[in-house]
């Protein structure tokens, strides 16, 4: 069974530089003294700011998903879709991999990454961080690089501006939903992780 | 000059909960967390280089294909990538081809190339500038998801354009290389462990 090595000691996970972190405050991180990457990050959060965001992307992701992205007015037709149904069009289309890629990557993933947020942030709150906790910090690590909301947004900005020429673009509730939701995700991927981890540290009630 | 691993060779960082812990081989379990610690990510350079040859190889097809493929009364257009870039720059909007072409050619390329690099490098153990080799690694994590936005925008396109007998839309064979590449190059980039960058320190080259 592996020792225990004294609490202050960091071992880089970019470059194994064996290096002493001092006691960091608030808004502070420590960096790698020999390849800078950060190796410990102090945040600022109290457990109802987190929740609150959390149950925002919640909702959220129930917009995003529920609504259309956008209304197409052309002549007397108005064409809407809404993520899925852009997914379904590129697999009804003979695409099925793109429609599976599309979906995994604005609807699967990024509805699973806010649960899982939300387990996590279950745990902080109802303070009891152990290894359950820190498996769904694996489990978040892993979800992360495929959840690209904030990709799709840029990509309706392009084709909306597209098909300008072709008809009336309107953005639907959903759009403004998924903007909401990359500013949750991007609170959350920044402070969760830490909270959970400064929680391990000091225990139950700290 | 001989340098040691730090003050203690076998320490090593639990990537999950971040407790340093006694690592004699090259695999171990974090005894807070349960995690799988190990020293390197195992055949890192070698699927690193298998999906890096994938992805040079179907670049050329998600290139050479078209994209987009829109029916519509006055015919049918076949664009590629850079036939799409071109048409926005047409449209006079030169701020979006500029963005396509930075997303779906130069962060491409960008991550292909640098991929390349650090793979040589790390394979010859090499000494030459380490901190900007990981400041490189860095920026190709980072920007890496901003490549699948030419997959967003056909998806979206393909998603609303469809009105019968006036105009459809469908993603092209080249859609389906391009995001092929994307794929392939994430994977890349998650299968290489940075740490090698550093690893000249133990076996200096003569």
């Amino acid at each position: 069974m592996p020792r225990m090595a004294p609490s202050d000691l960091a071992v880089c996970g970019e470059c194994d530089h064996v290096q002493r972190v001092p006691v960091l405050t608030a808004g502070h991180a420590a960096h790698c003294a020999r390849c800078h990457a950060v190796l410990r990050r102090r945040v600022r959060s109290d457990p109802a700011t987190v929740l609150a965001i959390v149950v925002t992307g919640l909702v959220c992701v129930g917009l995003m998903n529920t609504f259309p992205l956008v209304a197409l007015d052309i002549r007397d037709e108005t064409r809407t879709t809404t993520l899925a149904g852009a997914a379904l069009a590129l697999a009804q289309t003979g695409r099925a991999p793109l429609g599976f890629l599309v979906f995994m990557t604005t609807v699967l993933t990024p509805a699973l990454e806010l649960l899982a947020f939300g387990w996590l942030v279950s745990f902080v709150v109802f303070p009891r961080v152990g290894p359950r906790a820190l498996r769904v910090l694996a489990l978040l690590d892993g979800i992360r690089p495929w959840s690209m909301v904030e990709v799709l947004m840029l990509g309706a900005l392009v084709a909306f501006t597209k098909l300008q020429d072709l008809a009336d673009v309107v953005p639907g509730v959903a759009l403004f939903a998924a903007a909401a939701f990359i500013l949750c995700v991007a609170y959350l991927r920044y402070v969760a992780k830490h909270a959970a981890l400064a929680r391990l540290q000091t225990g139950p009630g700290g | 000059m001989y340098e040691r691993h730090g003050a203690a060779p076998s320490l090593a960082e639990c990537g999950r909960c971040e407790l340093v812990l006694a690592l004699p081989a090259a695999r171990g379990t974090c005894p807070r967390c349960g995690a799988t610690v190990e020293r390197r990510k195992p055949d890192s350079l070698a699927r690193t280089t298998a999906f890096l040859i994938a992805a040079a190889l179907l670049y050329i097809p998600a290139n050479a294909y078209p994209v987009l493929v829109t029916r519509s009364l006055s015919g049918t257009d076949r664009s590629t990538i850079l036939g799409g870039v071109v048409e926005l720059l047409h449209d006079g909007s030169w701020p979006l081809a500029l963005l396509v072409f930075f997303a779906s050619v130069t962060v491409p390329l960008l991550k292909m190339i640098g991929l390349a690099v650090l793979v040589i490098t790390s394979h010859r153990r090499s000494s030459w500038a380490p901190l900007s080799r990981a400041r490189l690694y860095r920026l190709i994590a980072y920007v890496g998801r901003w490549s699948m936005l030419d997959v967003f925008v056909v998806g979206l396109l393909v998603g609303l354009v469809q009105l019968q007998s006036l105009a459809s839309t469908e993603a092209g064979p080249g859609a389906l290389a391009f995001a092929a590449v994307v794929i392939l190059t994430m994977l890349a980039t998650e299968s290489f462990d940075p740490r090698l960058i550093w690893d000249f320190r133990e076996n200096p080259r003569d």
